[in-house]
């Protein structure tokens, strides 16, 4: 769960990142329609309350709130960095957390 | 100064943040470390089996009772606590009544399965360090508690101001922007304060809170009174809710606490006690108080209070009231002991992430000043604790580890002696920057804290058997997990040490000129 | 202004800030331990859990005003109002 979290929270901020015209042209060599940014935006905001949920299953109300709190940071970081250093494999960190999504811690 | 709100802001922002920045720095990074207190007490403990022996909750209290009884029968208060998941041994903790000769207060570490004092190195261990990130070293406790508040409170102007300085917070959520100088190491600050905002938050006002009845004592005294008693009737009202009693003077042999614990067990669950704590034992009014339950960020554990003479239950802990919950759950975040694996790891990098954000502020600051004030003594001087503090601190904190290995076992005060290491070698390295250009005092130190780091796992191999050929294949992840950070950090080094090394077309390098 | 009235003015604001800060958050956070309609141990609490923010909001106040005078003379009178109001609302002590 808190894998599953973790990828959500990534894909979250990924979302909000690419409907900015800087980082969509790092990472996608191209900007997006409005209709897109928008799209791209209100996934994402869904994305990260979605992991929100999951911290929550994983780990209980309080510490789940504390939990995510935790995810979003990491995940931005995680998303800071790639954006930064690669920014065209930015999708590349969420594989190497999908073998973990679905267990149940 | 004049004028406008925002630069205003931006002048607290910068001066309150430089003047406190390296004593920050020194309270982030010990106790970022400090949320692997436990993980670091056992690597420094490389005696210590590689599967630690447990027993039941009522054996390791009955045990601890035996040596208390033993060696502090004429204390006033006993505390225990109880073996965990990341506390191997059974430690007490007494205090002698105050018209008593001899130490005040005493503490010892058991082992659980023998009831017998731990007899591994003595060290400063993870508790050293997590010790110094609130009371500092050497200073007067007073004098710590003071000056800790006073940065803690500047940090809290700094995230405020910085906040409202901050023009587009959400805009440049994800840039970061390399090798431009100045614009980089203000996108690194930016970055790693906003990406843990609400850690930093959270870090700080309940790092204020820890000590608030210290800090706001005459909010207390208004309420109580003057004398010294007063805030132990505080104390009462707030935590005990009235049941303290005062000793009575006539002796009474002490119940099991074996039977207490074990009913304590029953209603909370086997392994969810934490700790007893027995007032007056011996004496007719004897309490025993067994906390315990579940983890949790509010720290909602339960309390248990019984007759220390018949064992008779006398009341349970009922519910908190509001505004002890909000103290509590501020205390709770912050130590994070609920935390599990997975969050402690992210707690660690929020705080490390906090660390950084004070080093990248401190930097920039000079960045931004180079062309403008380079050759100003002000300007060498923050430039050279920069340095030694920046990058002289990590060494001496590795420092610290090596002397935990290097220092023979045995020896009269060697736990203090392993603090004494850190701290020399950080007044080392706090000199050498006055002694040398600025970039190559940066190299210099960069690349030796990222051969101190990195060297600690080979120098544990050598010296222990605990090292990470063993702790790897055995799975033993909380001492292989030191071990590994090690290296981490060490590679990170020598990555920074290696860009501030010129001809690599680096970032840092074509920004720092030498000194003269 | 020259560069010595200049610094004696931050030199002022600073102090105001640090002490005269610290003082209202007491007297504020006094104030609220007694007038609130709490246990006498939670009114403390309350008091002391906010305490800090007002301390904050101080400080940020006294550099964002346009003169140091006007800081001082701001805190100050600040502090007198909330001690004032604590002394008008105090309980007997009772320890």
């Amino acid at each position: 769960m808190t894998a599953l979290s973790l990828l959500l929270a990534y894909g979250g901020f990924a979302g909000l990142a690419l409907a900015q015209e800087r980082h969509a042209r790092q990472a996608l060599q191209r900007t997006l329609s409005n209709r897109l940014q928008q799209w791209f935006r209100m996934s994402g905001a869904l994305c990260l309350s979605a992991a929100l949920i999951a911290c929550i299953t994983a780990a209980g109300t309080a510490s789940g709130i504390v939990l995510w709190c935790g995810v979003l940071s990491a995940a931005a970081v995680a998303l800071l960095l790639m954006l930064c250093l690669a920014p065209r494999w930015f999708f590349m960190p969420p594989l190497l957390l999908i073998p973990f999504a679905f267990s149940v811690t | 100064m004049k004028g406008a709100f925002r630069p205003s802001m931006s002048w607290l922002h910068t001066w309150a943040g430089l003047v406190v920045g390296w004593v920050l720095f020194f309270i982030f990074l010990t106790g970022t470390a400090g949320y692997f207190d436990a993980e670091i007490d056992r690597w420094m403990q490389p005696e210590r089996p590689l599967i630690e022996q447990k027993a039941s909750a009522p054996q390791e209290a009955d045990g601890a009772r035996r040596f208390l009884e033993r060696q502090a029968g004429n204390a006033e208060r006993w505390l225990i606590v109880l073996s965990g998941d990341r506390l191997p041994d059974v430690r007490l903790f007494w205090r002698n009544p105050p018209t008593a000769a001899g130490a005040a207060a005493g503490e010892e570490y058991l082992e659980p399965a023998t009831g017998n004092p731990v007899s591994y190195r003595k060290t400063g261990g993870g508790q050293l360090l997590y010790k110094m990130h609130y009371r500092l070293h050497y200073l007067p406790e007073v004098a710590a508690y003071w000056l800790v508040g006073l940065c803690t409170m500047a940090m809290l102007v700094g995230i405020v101001t910085g906040v409202i300085v901050h023009k587009r917070i959400f805009r440049d959520f994800f840039t970061l922007r390399l090798a431009k100088g100045q614009r980089s190491w203000l996108d690194a600050h930016n970055g790693l304060s906003v990406l843990a905002l609400p850690f930093h938050l959270m870090i700080t006002y309940s790092g204020l809170m820890f000590l608030v009845s210290f800090y706001m004592a005459p909010v207390v005294v208004a309420s109580y009174g003057l004398e010294g008693a007063g805030r132990g009737v505080y104390f009462d009202e707030l935590f005990e809710r009235g049941t303290g009693v005062a000793r009575s003077g006539e002796a009474a042999p002490l119940a099991p606490l074996g039977p207490m614990v074990a009913e304590a067990e029953h209603r909370m669950g086997v392994g969810a006690v934490s700790f007893i704590d027995v007032s007056h034992p011996g004496d007719t009014n004897a309490r025993v108080a067994v906390t315990g339950g579940a983890p949790h960020p509010t720290r909602r554990d339960q309390r248990l209070l019984f007759d220390g003479v018949s064992g008779r239950l006398l009341s349970e802990s009922g519910p908190r009231s509001a505004p002890l919950v909000v103290f509590e759950s501020l205390l709770g975040l912050h130590e994070g002991l609920f935390a599990g694996p997975v969050l402690r790891w992210l707690y660690f990098l929020s705080g490390a992430m906090g660390t950084a954000m004070i080093a990248a502020g401190l930097i920039l600051w000079t960045v931004k000043r180079r062309a403008r004030a380079g050759d100003t003594t002000g300007f060498r001087l923050v430039e050279c604790l920069n340095i030694g503090t920046l990058a002289g601190l990590p060494i001496a904190l590795a420092a610290y580890f090596w002397a935990n290995r290097l220092i023979p076992v045995g020896i009269d005060d060697r736990a203090a002696w392993e603090g004494h290491s850190l701290f020399l070698t950080w007044a080392v390295l706090l000199i050498h920057p006055f002694l040398r250009p600025a970039a190559r005092a940066w190299r210099e130190q960069l690349w030796l804290a990222a051969a101190a780091f990195a060297l600690l796992p080979a120098v544990n191999a050598l010296t222990t058997a605990r090292h990470l050929g063993i702790t790897l294949p055995a799975g033993i992840w909380d001492l292989a997990g030191i071990d590994l950070a090690f290296l981490t950090t060490g590679l990170a080094f020598a990555a920074a040490a290696l860009a501030v090394t010129p001809h690599t077309g680096s970032a840092r390098a074509p920004r720092r000129r030498p000194a003269e | 202004m020259t560069a010595k009235t200049e610094g004696a003015a931050m030199a002022l604001r600073i102090a105001v800030g640090i002490v005269g800060g610290y003082a209202l958050a007491c007297a504020v956070a006094i104030w609220i331990s007694y007038v609130l309609p709490l246990a006498r141990a939670d009114a403390v609490l309350t008091g002391q859990l906010i305490s800090f923010i007002v301390y904050a909001g101080a400080v940020l106040w006294v550099f964002a005003v346009r003169s140091a005078l006007r800081a001082t003379v701001g805190i100050s009178l600040a502090i007198l109002a909330f001690s004032a109001l604590a002394w008008l609302c105090a309980p007997a002590i009772s320890a």
